[in-house]
């Protein structure tokens, strides 16, 4: 019995071998893949604010480049004590999207004077400029500036008879509840592939808020502009 | 007695030699089958959602998750272990069977899904690689994939190299056999190779993405 051992041993290596388990021309088999990208739309700092025009003041809070917003300005003195000719504020924003977005504002808080010579929202101008792609995947050829709102505030014309200016569009053209409303849209993504914090994939605009030095009533005023992009 | 079992065992142990060692004549046997369960990484809600068993027909099902930019990983990477078996020549071959890819520039493409075979390596002693040749395009690990400033890679290869009829591209090939006993699902006969596909997350366009890959495993 023990002699056969080998012989069967040999025989069914040789069944294995010339008795495959699988023979054929080719054979296959699949990977399904699958993934998604969830909508995203962000906006941050474009860098540094900057004030000009002003008397005393300054940006007292800012917000580094590609950070949350959330600068701090102080116009300083915007009475006739101030002889230039605008106070400007410049605010650079830095916007990314792969969905359709809006750039949106509205004054979420805000304390002026009630009398007709105070400084209300309706003297402080708003709007944006210098829009740019920041690089070559960014893409602006589908985003409009709303009407009104793609004018300089810092260089809006003033009547000369009088020194006041006539903005087109003010704070008092902004919704009083966020997101409040639409400064800029745009029908397609504004980042086109890049990484989130890419510059190569960022929309560059600046917004501008102005305010002539007048013969305001002496006092105070603060507000809050809130600054939001979404999806629509 | 005992020096007549020896005799048996000198006198077969060539036979069985020759059965290990010499291809067989009417036998051709390619076989590619999963080496074990895939594996993804960097993933935002993503998974293996279907594995393929080790020594069982390649049938996985992977769902990247988010690859947008919510997803702060580097790459998502997925490894899929392959085992090849073969007694002649044998060509390792890709094709995108099926897609299902937005059409607008902004959308994932196939282009943004890199492809590469590393770790190319013997089971065990039934099996020999120094017959193989990768088709050098597809030796590099997309998940390694250099990246330029705006975090957007460069692969070697990418889905859009490949056909869409199986059985595709050529990536991996041998002058011959490269196991003995190919037609046993042993360890030591198998030769290893991990297929691996990459994803940056990046601003894509907002959507869904879906492809099939067919590997196939074909005389030559």
């Amino acid at each position: 019995m023990k002699k056969c051992i080998p012989v069967r041993l040999s025989a069914a290596l040789a069944l294995l071998w010339l008795c495959p388990a699988g023979a054929a021309a080719q054979q296959a088999g699949t990977m399904t893949l699958s993934g998604a990208v969830t909508p995203v739309v962000r906006l941050t700092s474009g860098g540094n604010a900057t004030l000009s025009g002003n008397l005393g003041g300054g940006v007292t809070t800012q917000s580094a480049a590609g950070a949350t917003l959330a600068t701090v300005v102080n116009f300083g003195d915007v009475g006739p004590g101030n002889t230039n000719p605008f106070v400007c504020f410049t605010q650079p924003l830095f916007l990314r999207s792969n969905v359709q977005a809006s750039l949106r504002a509205a004054v979420t808080a805000a304390t002026f004077g009630a009398g007709p010579a105070d400084v209300n929202r309706s003297d402080i101008g708003i709007g944006l400029s210098n829009l740019t792609a920041g690089g070559p995947n960014a893409d602006i050829s589908n985003t409009v500036i709303a009407p009104g709102f793609g004018a300089d505030p810092c260089a809006a014309p003033i009547a000369p008879a009088t020194g006041i200016p006539t903005y087109s569009r003010t704070l008092n053209d902004l919704a009083t509840a966020a997101p409040g409303t639409t400064l800029m849209n745009t029908t397609t993504a504004w980042s086109v592939r890049g990484a989130a914090n890419a510059a190569g994939n960022r929309v560059l605009v600046d917004l501008r808020l102005a305010i002539v030095p007048q013969a305001y009533t002496a006092g105070n005023f603060s507000a809050t502009i809130t600054v939001t992009v979404t999806s629509p | 007695m005992t020096r007549a079992r020896h005799n048996w065992i000198r006198a077969a142990l060539p036979f069985v030699a020759a059965l290990l060692l010499a291809p067989a004549a009417s036998a051709q046997i390619f076989r590619v089958t999963s080496a074990g369960n895939a594996t993804l990484t960097g993933d935002s809600g993503g998974g293996v959602t279907v594995q393929s068993a080790s020594n069982a027909a390649l049938a996985t099902v992977v769902n990247f998750g988010d690859v947008g930019p919510a997803n702060p990983s580097n790459f998502v990477c997925f490894t899929q272990p392959l085992a090849l078996r073969s007694d002649v020549a044998i060509s390792l071959r890709l094709a995108v069977t099926a897609e299902a890819f937005a059409a607008p520039a902004g959308a994932l493409k196939k282009s943004d899904i890199g492809l590469g075979l590393i770790n190319l390596r013997t089971g065990g002693g039934l099996a020999t690689i120094a017959n193989i040749t990768m088709t050098p395009a597809f030796t590099a690990d997309p998940c390694a994939a250099p990246k330029n400033a705006d975090g957007i890679p460069t692969y070697s290869a990418t889905l859009a190299t490949l056909p869409t009829a199986a059985p595709g591209t050529a990536v991996l090939q041998s002058t011959g056999a490269i196991s003995f006993l190919p037609g046993l699902n042993l360890g030591a006969n198998r030769v290893l190779v991990d297929l691996r596909m990459a994803i940056a997350p990046q601003f894509y366009n907002a959507g869904n993405f879906s492809a099939t890959v067919t590997v196939t495993i074909t005389n030559p």
